[in-house]
């Protein structure tokens, strides 16, 4: 093994010896049969994203939300280094922020990680 | 990624076929744990179980496999995240015996004995990449995708990598 192209035909050549092809002898059967229960209703998860979307955009409006958050956004910026006079309104905006960033992060972190 | 492939994975997202998921278990179960026995030192009872957990999780998440890649890719970083996963467990219990071992399956097969015994030499993300590089055939870019490894990490594992084997070698030749 002179020089690295050679070296790296070698280490190439011993991996191939070694892939024999592994007989299942009831692989298969384990995996499936330690599958998660099959769900009888298929809730397509796009459609829960755009229906909850929907919905939190009919509430926003209905419940003058811009509103909220306006006065919230302004509460903040104005007294957001005394956290003693902020409004009810600010901490629910606040919480909504953090608790929506978790979920988010969760379901990729989930999504990615697996 | 074949048409049978996307056939079956369809079948799986819309019906939670398990059928048709066996179909792509016994497809790729060879692959899967060929390469778990090989990053576990030739520990067959433990390349199984992770592989056992490789193919549910793939179930579980299948809804978020991307077919950019082949199947078998994605099937591939999941085998990693398992194994990494294992071995962290390994050290947070300090099991000092780990998943050292050549089953007695591979007892008679010299060339796979010491494929096993050079990569004892490589540490756990090297072993990986240089299987998935020299074993399986990807490229460094490919490896650095799937393993979500900037390019140049991937190319230093390689090197170092490939430093140990050969020193290895050298020190069994001249045994």
């Amino acid at each position: 093994m002179s020089n690295t192209d050679d070296f790296d035909e070698f280490l190439k050549s011993s991996f191939k010896k070694t892939n024999n092809n592994i007989t299942d002898e009831g692989f298969t059967e384990r995996v499936i049969s330690n599958l998660p229960a099959k769900r009888i209703f298929t809730i397509n998860r796009n459609f829960i994203l755009y229906l909850s979307g929907t919905l939190a955009v009919f509430i926003f409006f209905i419940s003058s939300g811009y509103k909220a958050i306006f006065d919230s956004v302004t509460d903040i910026l104005t007294n957001g280094f005394h956290a003693i006079t902020l409004s009810f309104n600010s901490f629910f905006v606040i919480a909504v922020f953090i608790s929506v960033s978790f979920i988010i992060s969760r379901i990729e972190h989930d999504e990615n990680l697996i | 990624m074949n048409g049978s492939d996307q056939r079956l994975i369809a079948l799986v997202l819309i019906n939670n076929d398990h059928r048709a998921y066996g179909e792509l278990v016994l497809k790729y179960q060879s692959d899967v744990r060929g390469l778990l026995i090989k990053l576990t030192n030739g520990n067959k009872a433990v390349a199984d179980d992770l592989a056992q957990d490789v193919f549910i999780r793939a179930y579980k998440y299948l809804r978020s496999y991307k077919a950019t890649a082949g199947f078998s890719t994605w099937l591939y970083r999941i085998s990693y995240n398992a194994f990494i996963d294992y071995t962290k467990s390994l050290k947070k219990t300090d099991n000092i015996e780990g998943y050292d071992c050549i089953s007695d399956d591979h007892k008679d097969v010299g060339s796979e004995i010491d494929m096993q015994n050079a990569l004892k030499v490589l540490k756990e993300t090297e072993k990986v990449v240089v299987l998935l590089h020299y074993d399986k055939g990807y490229s460094h870019n490919e490896i650095a995708k799937m393993m979500d490894m900037p390019l140049g990490t991937v190319k230093t594992h390689i090197l170092r990598a490939k430093e140990k084997l050969k020193k290895y070698y050298n020190d069994e030749q001249h045994r």
